[in-house]
């Protein structure tokens, strides 16, 4: 069920289009990302749905009602700002109990309400604190408590996790999912962290200089990316520029200069000739000191030489010249890794990768390999 | 309807606007009003009688004003000197200082910015009153100096008031420098002497240029002290226009009034101006 | 050597401390002192031990004067702040930095504008032949005998007129530092804009709003030129008395002893400003902060008649500080 309706919605600041066209919608109950680097448009889109600013053209609908030229205190959505924006000069109790005072709660039902949503946020026995006197952890917790007590229909956060460390940020981002659990009011979560909004959201808008680039589930948008820009945003990629030659079936193959004919799963129905781009993320090749047997005719193998090795933990990266190509590989540690044959800088090696784990991009943009993690090397 | 409604929540209330124009309108009408009172033909500024340049040129051969404005310059200069020089060196005493003494000390530094005018004149004419009918005797017996209010007093009374307010400027400054230039210059083997001369003062200058210049401007500007322990005679350019506005709105001083606006809104834009540009 | 060099530090501040010891602090208890001495002939100070001075502040005069003196602080203190609080959110939301340096440079350059040409200026401009005096009686307002100039109405408005900006800058220099987006999460929780301005921007401003009622009380009690040159018989205040006992009559222990009466009237606000500050200033740690910061309002007060800018740099640190936490 649909809740809160973006409709065409665009705005200038001058010249600047900051949000062009945006139109979308969200379901109630969920959490919904907006995911786009800085100036991207997302905080304009969550301040115009806050009611902060007015947008040029386009309407925002809650729950079937227009609320475009409603002013923030009369609409139904409430917000965590990024900064918190708690009162310094109240206690946490005078905080949580700001909205209900400010919109003449009687004070009896204030003294219920309360510590019931100081209890949510877990924040029982601090209510005499002042802001200054919580942890960046606490101070989130008072604005979430703070914002919820209104009984809002959606709960806007502003890179809520931002200003906390990066332990924090984990700790928080399970309890803000714990909470949304509890609560089961709908979250639109701004943030520029692409594994804040994988973990967290149900859905995510990918947003690029005021457009919606692509909407859907995290799994949807790592694996079936539209475009370069979403492929390079969300985890890290390899991109291919290719001719299709050699249709075979639902598979074709894909020509690319100085490359060794790729054998892909042509998804797209792509017809010979054309000329395709394709993302293919580092964790599908694998990596073989020595030459695997082909078993499978869908299967690409891949000779080359490894240019730099990251171990790092759990997993390390590789990232190995073939032919003209630098790939960027992930290789998971399944086994003890010091029991491994370790592959080395300068190792030649092998890659595999099956031709259904590529994705051909709708939409290519050169200047989205900046993006990619690339090291720095000559 | 949308058009009346067009987002009344995000648009801001237009009453603290309003509130500031009328504010600068109230702060400027009056200064207007003199600018063209000064080119009004009329002897007693009343109504316009015709453009007229004579109350510059009167004020160009008044030599009353120019006296007096040469003892404003002597006086503001000797103040200016030695208060910046005593106020820099409480500045650097308080900003290094750490002990509990420091509290005592800036209370006696900070009072006199917002003890009224005439408290600080009379508490001073009746020290000077009480030392002169004390010692002025036997100083002048001994030393063959006669003791009595003039420059000397004035000059006392505007370094005790400038000082506080040289003090309060240079400490900004000090504390808005980054002590680690310190640390580094340390680092680098200078002696304390050379790390005064060659990294602290050079990065408090623009602080001890402003003092000063805020020294000069109140030294300048003062009445109310001067008058109180100024000799007989003496005449600096508030006591003249003070004496001439007791006997209502001399035309004159009009003209007088808009050469010193002309100044300060050239003082002030031209240091704001110079600021701005050393910033970029 | 540590001993040494803090030694040096503390000959540093010697020279200004002896001197304001001696004309700042010793004048003041003098006056204490010169109200228990007899006038002699010649207007000096005679010999022996008197309490003359104290009985004639019994003057049937001085209780219409004082009285006038308080309230007229009071109210210009009260109208001052009043204006400058919208004029300060009103500077501090205006986003660019130009255009608020240059309304800020308007509202100071009256400050630094010659106070008696200031005065001067409201002569000519309450003057029975000059522009406003036209324009109320042709506009009917007031009938053509009304004398705008010389009565306790011109000296209240001068003295709003010349301590403006005095409240202007304190209240500015916490404004600015204000986070307006506190007042979005007011509105955001449902609160109507006064609301949010009088529960979230007036206790965020509030130490700013006290600093401004000292900078500005204690000024207007002693103001003494302002009535002297635009008041009348009517509107004499503390201030011009004790010029009078000095200028006109020669009477230098009653004018002490007036002085004694106004010292403690400005010694009263101002210990009670340093006792709420205590008070208020010490809650919390961040508080302590706040209040730290406070402690140089004065200074920056200062600076920013001359720099506005500075006022934005020292402030964008504090924000960096702030944001470091």
């Amino acid at each position: 069920m649909e809740i809160l309706r973006f409709e065409n919605i665009t705005k200038k600041y001058g010249q600047n289009t900051v949000l062009e066209d945006v139109s979308f919608s969200i379901n109630a109950g969920e959490v919904f990302s907006l995911l786009g680097p800085s100036g991207c448009g997302k905080t304009t889109l969550l301040r115009i749905c806050g009611g902060f600013e007015p947008c040029d053209s386009g309407r925002v609908i809650l729950d079937g009602v227009d609320i475009t030229d409603q002013p923030p205190n009369e609409r139904a959505v409430r917000t965590v700002f990024q900064n918190y924006a708690l009162f310094p000069h109240m206690t946490v109790w005078d905080n949580v109990a700001f909205g209900l005072k400010a919109t003449g709660v009687d004070p009896k039902t204030i003294n219920e309400e309360v510590p019931k949503y100081l209890e949510l946020v877990q924040l029982s026995g601090f209510e005499n604190r002042k802001p200054g006197q919580l942890s960046g952890g606490q101070r989130q917790r008072v604005a979430i408590a703070r914002a919820l007590i209104n009984k809002p229909k959606v709960l806007l956060l502003d890179e809520p996790l931002a200003a906390l460390d990066l332990k924090l940020r984990q700790r928080m981002l399970i309890e803000l999912d714990t909470l949304h659990d509890n609560v089961g009011i709908t979250f639109i979560f701004v943030t520029h962290d692409q594994q804040e909004a994988m973990s967290i959201s149900d859905h995510i808008a990918v947003l690029k200089s005021g457009k919606i680039k692509q909407i859907g589930t995290p799994t949807e948008l790592y694996e079936a990316p539209k475009s370069s820009f979403v492929a390079a945003f969300i985890g890290d990629t390899n991109f291919f520029e290719g001719t299709v030659t050699n249709l075979d079936g639902d598979y074709c193959d894909l020509q690319i200069e100085d490359f060794p004919l790729l054998h892909l799963y042509n998804d797209k129905n792509v017809k010979e000739g054309a000329l395709v781009h394709i993302s293919i993320r580092p964790e599908k090749f694998s990596v073989y000191a020595t030459k695997p047997e082909k078993t499978n005719p869908k299967t690409n193998l891949l000779f080359g030489k490894v240019e730099e090795v990251i171990y790092l933990g759990a997993h390390t990266r590789y990232w190995i010249r073939v032919q003209d190509w630098r790939i960027s590989v992930i290789k998971q540690h399944y086994g003890y890794a010091l029991d491994e044959r370790s592959i080395k800088w300068g190792d030649f090696v092998w890659l595999s990768f099956e031709a259904d784990n590529a994705y051909m991009l709708d939409q290519y943009l050169e200047d989205d390999e900046e993006l990619l993690a690339l090291p720095d090397l000559d | 309807m949308k058009f009346f409604r067009k987002n009344r929540g995000a648009a801001q209330s237009r009453f603290p606007m309003l509130i500031t124009l009328l504010t600068l309108i109230f702060l400027y009408t009056p200064l207007v009003m003199v600018v063209i009172a000064s080119f009004n033909a009329s002897k007693y500024g009343g109504s316009w009688v015709g453009f007229s340049l004579i109350w510059y040129e009167k004020l160009f051969h008044h030599d009353v004003i120019w006296n007096a404005l040469l003892n404003t310059m002597i006086i503001a200069f000797f103040s200016t000197f030695f208060s910046t020089v005593l106020g820099t060196l409480a500045a650097l005493y308080l900003y290094r200082s750490k002990s509990k003494f420091k509290s005592v000390y800036s209370t006696l530094i900070y009072t006199p910015l917002i003890v009224p005018d005439i408290l600080m004149g009379i508490s001073l004419l009746m020290l000077f009153v009480l030392v002169i009918s004390v010692c002025g005797g036997w100083v002048n017996s001994i030393l063959g100096i006669n003791m009595h209010l003039g420059f000397t007093t004035i000059i006392i009374a505007h370094i005790t008031f400038c000082l506080s307010y040289v003090t309060m400027v240079v400490l900004a400054r000090l504390q808005e420098f980054d002590h680690s230039l310190i640390e580094a210059a340390q680092d680098l083997g200078a002696s304390n002497l050379y790390i005064f001369f060659k990294v602290t003062l050079p990065i408090i200058m623009p602080g001890i240029i402003a003092g000063a210049l805020f020294a000069f401007t109140l030294s300048i500007d003062d009445f109310v002290i001067t008058f109180f322990v100024k000799g007989a005679g003496d005449t600096t350019l508030p006591i003249y226009i003070q004496s001439a506005m007791r006997r209502g709105t001399p035309a004159v001083i009009n003209a007088l009034s808009v050469i010193f606006l002309v100044l300060t809104f050239v003082f002030v834009f031209g240091t704001q101006k110079l600021l701005s540009r050393k910033k970029s | 050597m540590k001993l040494f060099r803090n030694c040096g530090n503390f000959f540093l501040g010697l020279p200004a401390f002896v001197w304001l010891l001696i004309f700042y602090a010793l004048p003041a208890i003098v006056i204490f002192f010169i109200v228990f001495k007899p006038v002699d002939s010649n207007g000096g100070i005679g010999e022996g031990w008197t309490l003359q001075a104290v009985c004639e502040l019994k003057d049937p005069s001085y209780p219409a004067i004082m009285w006038r003196t308080f309230w007229q602080g009071i109210v210009s203190t009260f109208v001052c702040i009043a204006i400058s609080i919208p004029i300060c959110y009103q500077l501090a939301r205006i986003s660019n930095v130009k255009i608020k340096n240059f309304f800020l440079l308007l509202i100071v350059v009256p400050f630094w504008t010659n106070f008696l040409i200031r005065i001067y200026a409201w002569k000519v401009f309450l003057h029975p032949d000059g522009a406003l005096k036209h324009l109320l009686v042709w506009m009917g307002v007031i009938p053509q005998s009304t004398m705008l100039l010389y009565n306790q109405w011109a000296v209240l408005a001068v003295m709003i007129y010349t301590y403006i900006p005095f409240a202007v800058l304190p209240i500015y220099s916490v404004a600015e530092k204000f986070d307006f987006s506190l007042l979005d999460a007011a509105k955001d929780l449902g609160a109507s804009s006064f609301y949010a301005f009088r529960k979230v921007f007036l206790p965020g401003i509030s130490k700013g709003v006290l600093t401004a009622v000292m900078v500005v009380l204690i000024p207007a009690f002693g103001a003494y030129l302002i009535p002297d040159l635009v008041g009348g018989k009517d509107s004499h205040l503390v201030g011009d008395m004790i010029a009078r006992r000095v200028f006109t009559d020669r009477n230098l222990p009653h004018a002490s002893a007036l002085s004694a009466v106004l010292m403690i009237a400005v010694f009263l606000p101002l210990v009670a400003f340093i006792w709420f500050r205590k008070i208020f200033g010490t809650k919390s740690p961040d508080d302590a902060k706040l209040q730290l910061k406070q402690q140089d309002t004065k200074q920056r007060l200062g600076s920013s008649l001359l720099f506005t800018s500075d006022t934005n740099v020292s402030q964008n640190q504090q924000k960096g500080e702030e944001a470091n936490e």
